[in-house]
């Protein structure tokens, strides 16, 4: 559980990123509660974001550790609950959820490709024009709505569409990194 | 990396990947993102297994758009000094 990340290469005496996760736990857990519906499902999203965090893809060095360990806890407990309604509503359409085809534990080769998207997705980010990217931030990193970007920055509902679009768009482009083999 | 390259035309024009990734979009716009729109989803999502399984590939790829470290200052100006 204690390995180093990955890519990291921090002096001795700042904690790694797994090291701010651990003793910031508590205050993760409370991210993570606010989203998912139970305790349980909260401590599967903080197991699971933890691995993301050491083993997974992380790309370069966090400016702020404990953020971007909240940014990863949010963001991996908002995937959790989109699968959840997914699921649900297939069963308001009476499809059986058990005879779904559900992902397994990730395979070597999974989590390499997804290494390589996560590389392919900065790059593509990196390349935005800034404003685009701060506004991709604010919608996807920090999770607000494309009417709180708005306000915020004092522009447009229309612009910041606009600009959420294009950043997508340049990362659906890497897609193809995720294709099975 | 031998896929990387090759099947860069094939994903642009591919409709399936192109409708699951507008899905995820909608979706994850919670503000927008209503009943309707979603049983909509649901719809796509069981007329066929590919819908299903080009929209679990785009939703991950979102979610690993999501675990990008930001890069743009924390403390940006407000709006008034744009």
């Amino acid at each position: 559980m204690m390995r180093e990340p990955i890519d990291m290469a921090l002096p001795l005496s700042e904690p790694t990123l797994a090291e701010v996760f651990i003793a910031n736990r508590p205050q993760l857990l409370r991210v993570a509660r606010r989203i998912v519906r139970t305790a349980e499902l909260a401590d599967d999203v903080l197991q699971d974001a933890y691995l993301k965090i050491t083993d997974g893809p992380c790309v370069r060095k966090a400016d702020r550790p404990i953020g971007y360990c909240c940014q990863v806890v949010r963001n991996v407990a908002l995937d959790c609950c989109r699968r959840h309604t997914v699921e649900a509503n297939y069963r308001t359409f009476d499809v059986d959820v058990e005879a779904l085809d559900v992902a397994g534990p990730p395979s070597p080769d999974r989590l390499m490709r997804e290494r390589q998207a996560i590389h392919a997705i900065d790059k593509v980010l990196a390349a935005l024009p800034a404003r685009t990217r701060l506004v991709f931030e604010l919608y996807r990193l920090e999770g607000l709505t494309q009417r709180e970007i708005a306000l915020r920055l004092g522009c447009a509902l229309g612009l910041v569409n606009g600009l959420i679009a294009e950043a997508a768009q340049a990362i659906k482009e890497c897609g193809r990194l995720l294709d099975d083999d | 990396m031998p896929h990387i390259f090759t099947h860069m035309t094939q994903e642009q024009d591919d409709p399936i990947w192109n409708a699951a990734w507008q899905w995820v979009q909608r979706e994850y716009d919670r503000e927008s993102f209503d009943a309707a729109a979603r049983s909509e989803m649901t719809a796509w999502l069981l007329a066929d297994p590919l819908n299903r399984r080009a929209y679990d590939k785009a939703a991950r790829l979102w979610l690993l758009a999501g675990l990008v470290p930001p890069e743009s200052p924390p403390a940006f100006p407000p709006a008034s000094s744009e």
